[in-house]
């Protein structure tokens, strides 16, 4: 994409945010399904939700840095916005690569417009534990997860099948689907969370489809989490070091003390670090194994700590806009990320290749 | 996609109190954390902390402390047991709930567990006896602030801001005031009716600044008296008041003079029913909600001269105050670390994992281990600081006679009202600067600020962790361990941000050679 349509996108992306918003910032912090629909079709109008479809299915094809800055843009606007876009975009790249390209036929009459969501971790190579699939005349698939669902017309989810792994789709709106989703007490409070319950479901044989081990999405996903994350980090910047440069305190203003210095320094460097992070995520070809979106996640919480901290008693309070992104990070540490885990499995993964 | 109510949520099962078991000490080497055996095949496993790192008569400490001074080695054991009585019978099991209405509703206050507390005398308890109040020193004070913070450190700081208000009466050496103070606040106690207090010193143009005697001097505030016959006009803004919407009294701080502010700064005891007192913006925080923080505005409020505070050395009156209160801020985030600690183990008492307990991984056993560390850090440095306040702060003029003098020889009339006479104000006052010299009284708030960073930074970092360990379930409120997170990140803030309190160890505590 030519870097006019780039800025284009991010100058949209950043009038909707003044338009949308901010008008809206005290209310997008509990559920709210209308709210968050209405938000999605305007993201929807902008173009910038299609880009995990494939270009049969009417996606569009976006660069590596474009992608990213969606994600930024939108991560600095409204995390829990862009958390629903990133389990949107992962769940059709899923989905595409597990059906050949092509979706199957009655997702893609729906894509365009509908909302998908990925049930577990965005960043995972394989099914977690939580659903299993049978297969004895009927197919049936049963199981039951923690899950944090951004008002999804469809679910992708990820499941066992004896020891195969799967890829299945369902609409989220069937009978059969439960989920006890409530108000995070914690971050990203515009998406309710709770247990996905479902038992013996019973799936059409053709959503249920052979998960694909190339780990392009889980790459993918890395990328966009860290972009998101990248957003978060510019937002606190920007919020810690405006504030810094406005308030008196010790005989100067608060940026020109050494402590406020060390404080917000590092933000302003998981800003810069963290975009191209993301950019390098999304142009490489590898599998992915969220080592980046790990190491964005821990660098984002103490950046939300750090933030908090430079705000000093103004940080604490809800009206600042700064605490919510620290609730956001540990949200998305706890939901996704598993940082601690990631790293631990880098380490086998390493071990395993130099064991060879 | 259909709301499923009947999904049941797995819930922690109720701690059985294990107070006052016998226990004998673990042989060298033996796990930090105690894991009982579960019942049937294993679908609940308690595990809790050894009664060493939970009661203060079994911490080490103690027994030197018992053999040192049996008097407070006694307080700190009957402090400790009945706060936790409290905390058992009235916050246990109730906190997370009154968090999340507190969420939506921010003018929530938790008032049965205020009332509840009355007969427990622990809004009094600060107050020498002489003058009503239980004689509590520093340490058995500190540790109430983590028993109390264990179960909810929003309600441990309504206590702590009462307790800030009567420690700068007290560092005033108003004796006078905290006379006053004290009768009517044991008085309420015994009536059953809460008299609380707050503390207003912060403003919107002066947070860190009055916290620091230098930069107080230079500090743009704008909450002046002036005087007229019969007492003085209050003109004040003060801005995250814990307790300065629920208090009966709130005691404003004020200058005469705006240019020299610390020079001429005085305290006025201001009741809720003040003409000209209003209560602005309650604050929505991000955490400890249990503990309201509010805006409080005097405009041209009439206090008679009586109700004020005369603060003869400003500075000397702040540093005290600040070595006093940032100890017991370093024990509430002890017990945020052990709250979070134990909320962990409970939920690790049931989390089974691919067949296994979660607790058998040896990540989340490293991870227990360090938070068992910091846990026992923290307490390390909150105790020092204590100690060091006991043994030359404020506190040791507190204790003029032997413990073993029968209290009715000093809890009468007479012996009250000489005490609070301004000629022995004076004179402790003169007794004050002799026995803690200004050098002397700033390494006293080096040591608290030691305790209060360090032990915040570490609530902080223990309850982040926490959250990796619960993953998901850390999303689920009823756990509280997304709670201790949010209410820790206030101990890095109040009572002078972490940043200002580390200035004031090197302050206190280096010296040119
Ligand atoms: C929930 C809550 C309850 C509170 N309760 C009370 C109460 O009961 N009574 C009361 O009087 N106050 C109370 N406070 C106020 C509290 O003590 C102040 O918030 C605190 O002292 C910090 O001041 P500030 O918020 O204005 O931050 P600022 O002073 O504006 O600090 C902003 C940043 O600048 C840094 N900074 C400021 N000065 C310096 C310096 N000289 N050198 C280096 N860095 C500096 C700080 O570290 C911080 O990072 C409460 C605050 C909160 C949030």
């Amino acid at each position: 994409m030519p870097t006019d349509d780039v800025e284009m996108i991010r100058d949209l992306l950043r009038a909707f945010r003044k338009k949308r918003i901010e008008p809206e910032w005290d209310r997008l912090n509990v559920p709210d399904a209308d709210r968050y629909g209405a938000l999605w079709r305007e993201l929807t109008q902008l173009g910038v939700t299609s880009f995990g479809l494939p270009a049969a299915a009417g996606g569009v094809e976006l660069d590596a840095r474009s992608r990213c800055d969606i994600l930024l843009e939108l991560g600095a606007a409204s995390p829990a916005l862009a958390f629903g876009l990133v389990g949107h975009v992962t769940a059709l790249s899923l989905l595409a690569e597990a059906s050949g390209g092509a979706l199957p036929p009655l997702v893609a009459a729906a894509a365009p417009e509908a909302r998908f969501a990925l049930v577990g971790s965005v960043l995972d190579r394989a099914p977690g534990e939580g659903f299993r699939v049978v297969s004895n005349g009927e197919t049936t698939l049963s199981g039951t997860l923690r899950a944090g669902l951004a008002y999804p017309d469809w679910l992708v989810v990820p499941a066992w099948e004896g020891e195969r792994p799967r890829l299945c789709a369902l609409r989220a709106d069937d009978a059969g689907v439960r989920f006890s989703g409530k108000p995070s007490s914690h971050g990203l409070g515009l998406v309710p969370f709770g247990d996905l319950s479902l038992e013996h479901y019973a799936m059409r044989p053709e959503h249920v489809l052979a998960w694909p081990d190339s780990g392009r999405a889980a790459n993918e996903a890395d990328g966009l989490v860290t972009a998101l994350l990248a957003g978060m980090a510019g937002e606190l910047a920007d919020r810690s070091m405006r504030y810094a440069l406005e308030r008196y305190q010790g005989g100067k203003m608060i940026h020109e003390h050494d402590a406020v210095q060390e404080l917000t320094g590092p933000i302003e460097l998981a800003r810069r670090t963290l975009r191209t992070l993301a950019i390098a995520a999304l142009s490489e070809e590898r599998p992915g194994d969220g080592g980046t979106a790990a190491l964005a996640v821990d660098l984002v919480r103490q950046c939300g700590l750090d933030a908090v901290q430079t705000l000093g008693g103004y940080g604490y309070m809800e009206d600042y806009r700064v605490e919510r992104y620290l609730r956001d990070a540990n949200t998305l540490e706890t939901h996704w990320v598993h940082a601690a885990a990631r790293r631990r499995a880098i380490a086998r993964a390493r071990f395993a290749e130099m064991a060879r | 996609m259909t709301t499923l109510t009947e999904v049941q949520e797995t819930r922690a099962p109720a701690a059985a109190p294990e107070r006052g078991l016998p226990e004998p000490l673990p042989s060298a080497g033996a796990p930090a954390v105690q894991a009982t055996r579960g019942s049937a095949a294993g679908t609940i496993e308690p595990l809790q902390l050894r009664h060493e790192l939970r009661e203060f008569d079994r911490f080490p400490v103690a027994r030197l402390l018992e053999a040192a001074r049996p008097d407070l080695h006694a307080q700190c054991v009957a402090t400790m047991a009945r706060a936790r009585d409290y905390a058992e019978r009235h916050l246990v099991g109730q906190v997370e709930r009154w968090d999340e209405v507190a969420s939506q509703d921010h003018d929530f206050v938790p008032w049965t567990a205020i009332d509840a507390g009355l007969p427990y005398r622990f809004l009094s308890m600060s107050i020498p006896s002489i003058f009503g109040g239980g004689n509590t020193g520093a340490l058995a004070s500190a540790l109430f602030a983590e028993e109390i913070a264990t179960a909810d450190a929003g309600v441990s700081v309504i206590y702590g801001a009462h307790g800030l208000a009567i420690a700068i009466a007290a560092a005033s050496l108003d004796m006078a005031m905290v006379s006053r103070l004290g009768r009517e606040i044991s008085e309420g106690e015994r009536q059953g009716t809460a008299v609380l207090l707050a503390l207003a010193h912060t403003e919107p143009g002066g947070g860190s600044d009055v916290e620091d005697v230098d930069d107080f001097k230079r500090a743009h505030i704008g909450s002046r008296f002036t005087r007229v016959p019969g007492g003085y006009r209050l003109h004040a803004r003060k801005v995250f008041i814990s307790n300065g919407s629920i208090a009966r009294y709130n005691i404003v701080t004020a200058a005469s003079d705006l240019t020299r502010p610390l020079e001429t700064m005085r305290g006025f005891v201001v009741p809720s029913d003040a003409p000209g007192f209003v209560v602005g913006r309650v604050e929505h925080k991000m955490g400890q909600r249990l503990s309201t923080a509010a805006e409080i505005i005097c405009d041209d409020v009439f206090v008679p001269e009586k109700d004020a505070i005369l603060m003869a050395d400003a500075g000397r009156v702040i540093d005290t105050t600040l070595s006093v209160t940032r100890g017991p801020v370093g024990a509430i985030s002890a017990g945020i670390i052990r709250g979070v600690l134990e909320r962990t183990l409970r939920y690790l008492g049931q989390k089974r994992v691919r067949g296994h307990w979660l607790f058998e991984e040896q990540w989340v056993t490293l991870a227990l281990a360090e938070m068992v560390g910091a846990l026992q850090a923290a307490r390390g440095l909150y105790i020092d600081a204590s100690l060091a306040g006991e043994a030359w702060g404020l506190a040791s003029l507190a204790r003029p006679l032997p413990p073993w003098v029968p209290a009715f020889l000093t809890d009468n009339r007479l012996v009250r009202t000489v005490a609070a006479h301004p000629r022995v104000a004076e004179r402790a006052r003169a007794i004050y600067r002799e026995r803690v010299p200004d050098a002397l009284l700033q390494r006293l708030v080096g040591h608290a600020s030691i305790a209060k960073f360090v032990c915040s930074d570490l609530a902080v970092r223990m309850t982040m962790k926490a959250i990796e360990i619960l993953g998901e379930d850390a999303n689920d409120p009823a756990w509280g361990v997304e709670k201790c997170m949010r209410d820790a990140k206030l101990t890095q803030l109040f009572e002078g941000t972490n940043q200002i309190n580390r200035l004031h160890v090197t302050r206190g505590l280096v010296k040119r050679a």
